[in-house]
């Protein structure tokens, strides 16, 4: 079944705006690392670990594979860059937009000052 | 690779009084003169600036359907600040809706110069959206200079 995009980039943005799951993601992108690993840093419970994990893996972002008693984390590029595509998107769009208010605010104080001389002439 | 954020950040500034600026993002009359990409054009601009009003522009490309744009203030400070719903819909795809949450905090530089700082959150969810998201993001500050500080110990 293939998820909507809006459904996908939803879960990956909102796996991304944990802190927590950002430093875990940043140590998955150096190489994979055990569950137990991710969390040591924070000194997090395993159940705890576990649920951010969880997360991520919802949201496509890392790949879990059990291995004897450890599950292995990896994380899976191909997500971030659809996301960090979504967000150039979106800084070119504002870009855009905010060149057009400049030059509407530029035209507006020409017109202005047109108006103002104008005046004065008469 | 670096691990993107969940939000867009600019700064601008423009040659223009803080209340032109700040008129230009709640005044459909002003709105709809740069709220369209290029070689599209805002076919309907309307916005009710107050705290649970609503906006909506719609904006047609020269091919293909309209898209939507529609949102709630959440916050409006005159000249200040505006916080609002961005909610995109597309023509192809009415189903799926993309829902962010706009901030922008304006100030006066001089009487004709003004910085905007424009903050957008992507997708936020429909939990968050019933939230206060400025708060979570302090929340969000405190635990991640906790969660440094706690690394370095």
């Amino acid at each position: 079944m293939v998820a909507h995009q809006a459904d996908v980039l939803s879960r990956v943005f909102r796996a991304l705006g944990d802190p927590t799951r950002r430093e875990m993601l940043r140590q998955l992108s150096k190489c994979g690392r055990t569950v137990g690993e991710l969390g040591a840093p924070f000194r997090m419970s395993r159940a705890a670990t576990g649920k951010h994990v969880g997360v991520l893996e919802d949201a496509g972002l890392v790949k879990r594979t059990v291995r004897g008693r450890e599950h292995h984390c990896q994380l899976q590029a191909s997500r971030l860059l659809q996301a960090q595509r979504w967000l150039a998107q979106y800084e070119r769009f504002w870009n855009e937009r905010l060149d057009a208010l400049d030059s509407l605010l530029a035209q507006r104080r020409k017109a202005r000052s047109a108006t103002e001389n104008e005046g004065r002439t008469r | 690779m670096s691990i993107p954020e969940t939000s867009i950040r600019m700064v601008r500034v423009f040659k223009a009084p803080v209340e032109e600026v700040f008129k230009a993002f709640t005044d459909p009359v002003l709105m709809r003169q740069w709220l369209a990409p290029t070689l599209c054009r805002v076919v309907e601009a309307s916005a009710d600036p107050r705290v649970g009003g609503h906006y909506r522009v719609v904006v047609k490309p020269p091919i293909g359907g309209p898209t939507i744009t529609t949102g709630e203030y959440r916050e409006i400070v005159p000249n200040h600040r505006l916080v609002q719903t961005w909610v995109v819909e597309r023509s192809k795809d009415p189903a799926h809706k993309y829902p962010t949450l706009l901030t922008v905090d304006f100030k006066a530089l001089g009487a004709d110069s003004t910085e905007i700082t424009l903050q957008q959150d992507q997708l936020i969810t429909k939990f968050d959206r019933a939230g206060n998201l400025a708060g979570w993001g302090q929340c969000f500050k405190k635990l991640d200079r906790l969660l440094v500080s706690s690394r370095v110990a």
